[in-house]
């Protein structure tokens, strides 16, 4: 996809990948690391008198409105549950503590332990803002040292536990830190997954939703044994896609994806970002706005990388956490968010009837190409209209990163309470990168 | 960091000049410069500054703080040639390093009862490493003798994280460097930390 010249540019090559890869493969070792209840950690650390007590991270106390991201141990055992409504949290136990979240400090706490992961290993793949997968080399028993010192350090220099999974593939991994009690290792190799792994629930696994696991238990597949000794074209033929095959692999523990490095470059397949949104989305408008913020996130950083993206991708979850994601290819590689977000837009119009508020929105500009590629213009466009949007939107590039991104602000967000919203900064939850 | 000048004075058009820039950061993340040397050794000591303004280097893809200060010499590399001295200079000061123009993202919506956000001293050379000189801890001046040890570390008593400095340091009278008792040297170890943009150290260790 890339030319040698631009790879030479960016100081990357070739063999360096296969190399990387290769090694990857033939000692694949990984451990997923996931911060207990993240968000609740870092306020009890900054707030010594909520610890111990029944408290909740999200939404706004006096309001009573926004939803709960996140709950302390006491605030489970009172039955409270992530996603709720805050109004229905308090109904439940009327003195829980209600703490506003902090994204910046979630964010930097999120960069501080992926520094920390990097000076155990040289690779690792972040997996949102609190959990990521780590390659790790040698035995078992360095592996273990490896992981110990890894929770240590993340302790000592944050104040935060880790779950850690450890596994042969990533699937494995992170099944392990799921199954890892809070501050603990859960190992689940290949060679134990007959009584480890497979009396596990079918949902269990990475990527297999609500609405896949509905369709596993129609044909008879409840636990991941059962899904392991399912025919792949047969999970094809259930799930009516090609993800089938993958989900058969990672069942088996077969999955081939490997850590990638986050430096590597040449690895970014695509450039997203998604978030709760501070209110429930409600109309087309509201959408409309959401996506701007989403997409001068994600432009800015496809230019600043000197990508385009060729697939736009949108993914939502309405007020039940239901939720899908569709993707469609552009008409033309950009990296603009004028030309992104009528895109978004076009397919959301065209895969959502208004049912529910949306609660979760993403954008995602994926297949991405260098950004000086060729490709066949379009008859139709009007270049030299065109070349004013390029500018206008590096001008604001250049403006915000000397003012701040504050400065400059579309007047669609101007009557939305998004506009309080950085979503290169404030929102943490979507990795910088990532890729498939 | 360390082959790079970040910290430099520098006229509108003219050579960049690396500096060692003495700074006072005060309890609220407010950092005023109190005296710098250029590489020749002569002293300056800040007699006026402008607010200490947030910049962003876009070629260096970095950010910092730069102010606009008067100086006067108070000391020359050469004790003789005295005529130098209390001539005042007008230049713009430079830390262009981002750990000294972090953002607040701590701030007051934390009760911060663990921690006492304290002033310190310190002197920052040329490649943007620094030695802590003097903090206030607990309504007492201590002047640093030692740091003893550096590394990045929390403290869950106190509830905050940060750069960890293990200093050794002498208790010293609010407006010089004697001892509050002459016939007695008080000295204490104690944990400093840099959180963002905020010194603090635990109230515990402090009462």
């Amino acid at each position: 996809m890339y030319s040698k010249k631009t790879l030479r540019n960016r100081n990357v090559s070739f063999e360096n990948t296969h190399a990387r890869n290769a090694r990857n493969t033939a000692m694949n070792t990984v451990a997923h690391i996931d911060a207990n209840y993240y968000y609740g950690q870092i306020e009890a650390l900054f707030r010594p008198e909520v610890r111990g007590k029944a408290f909740v991270v999200g939404g706004d106390q006096e309001s009573r409105k926004g939803i709960v991201l996140t709950k302390s141990p006491l605030a489970k055992k009172f039955g409270i549950k992530t996603g709720v409504s805050i109004r229905d949290a308090l109904n439940v136990y009327p003195k829980l503590i209600v703490i506003p979240a902090n994204y910046p400090l979630y964010l930097y706490f999120s960069q501080r332990m992926r520094e920390i992961v990097l000076q155990h290993t040289d690779t690792i793949k972040p997996f949102g803002s609190d959990e990521m997968w780590a390659q790790l080399y040698g035995d078992r028993e360095t592996v273990r040292k490896t992981v110990t010192a890894i929770r240590h350090d993340i302790w000592k220099q944050l104040c935060l536990t880790v779950s850690v999974g450890i596994g042969n593939n990533l699937p494995y991994a992170k099944l392990g830190s799921d199954l890892a009690p809070n501050n603990g290792v859960c190992e689940l190799w290949n060679d134990e997954q007959e009584e480890k792994v497979y009396p596990l629930p079918v949902s269990d696994l990475l990527y297999v939703g609500q609405a896949t696991t509905e369709k596993f238990n129609r044909y008879g597949i409840r636990t991941i044994g059962d899904l392991a000794r399912t025919d792949p074209k047969q999970v094809c033929r259930i799930v009516k896609n090609k993800t089938g095959e993958s989900l058969w692999e990672m069942a088996v523990g077969q999955d081939r994806t490997t850590v990638a490095s986050i430096e590597s470059i040449d690895d970014i397949k695509s450039i997203g970002n998604s978030n709760t949104m501070p209110r429930d989305l409600e109309d087309d408008n509201d959408i409309r706005a959401a996506f701007y913020m989403l997409a001068e996130s994600i432009s800015e950083r496809m230019r600043s990388n000197g990508f385009e993206a060729t697939v736009i991708k949108i993914s939502l979850k309405d007020n039940d956490l239901y939720g899908f994601t569709r993707q469609t290819k552009l008409t033309r590689p950009t990296n603009l968010t004028a030309e992104l977000v009528p895109a978004a837009m076009a397919l959301f119009k065209r895969h959502y009837r208004w049912s529910k508020p949306i609660r979760a929105l993403g954008i995602c500009g994926a297949d991405l190409i260098p950004e000086d590629s060729v490709f066949q213009a379009s008859l139709f466009t009007d270049e030299k209209k065109r070349q004013k949007t390029v500018s206008l939107e590096r001008s604001v590039d250049r403006v915000r990163g000397r003012y701040g991104h504050f400065a400059l602000q579309r007047a669609v967000l101007m009557h939305e309470r998004l506009k309080s919203v950085n979503a290169n900064n404030d929102i943490g939850d979507a990795p910088t990168f990532y890729s498939y | 960091m360390a082959d790079k000048t970040v910290i430099y004075c520098k006229q509108s058009g003219g050579p960049l000049i690396p500096l060692t820039v003495r700074i006072e950061w005060l309890s609220d993340g407010t950092i005023n410069p109190l005296m710098f040397w250029t590489p020749d050794g002569t002293c300056y000591e800040v007699i006026g500054h402008s607010t200490g303004v947030k910049i962003a280097f876009l070629k260096e893809r970095g950010v910092g703080l730069r102010w606009k200060v008067r100086g006067e010499i108070i000391e020359t590399p050469d004790p003789e040639t005295d005529e130098l001295l209390h001539m005042q200079h007008e230049t713009y000061l430079y830390l262009a390093d981002k750990r000294f123009s972090e953002r607040n993202i701590i701030d007051e919506r934390y009760g911060h009862t663990g921690k006492e956000y304290i002033p310190v001293t310190l002197d920052v050379f040329p490649d943007g490493d620094y030695e802590l000189i003097y903090f206030w801890a607990h309504g007492s001046r201590y002047m640093v003798e030692k740091t003893a040890d550096v590394d990045n570390r929390g403290s869950f008593k106190a509830g905050g994280v940060g750069i960890w400095h293990k200093v050794e340091a002498r208790l010293i009278n609010a407006d010089n460097d004697d001892d509050p008792n002459p016939l007695v040297s008080v000295r204490r170890t104690a944990a400093v930390y840099l959180e963002l943009n905020k010194w603090f150290v635990r109230i515990a260790e402090t009462a």
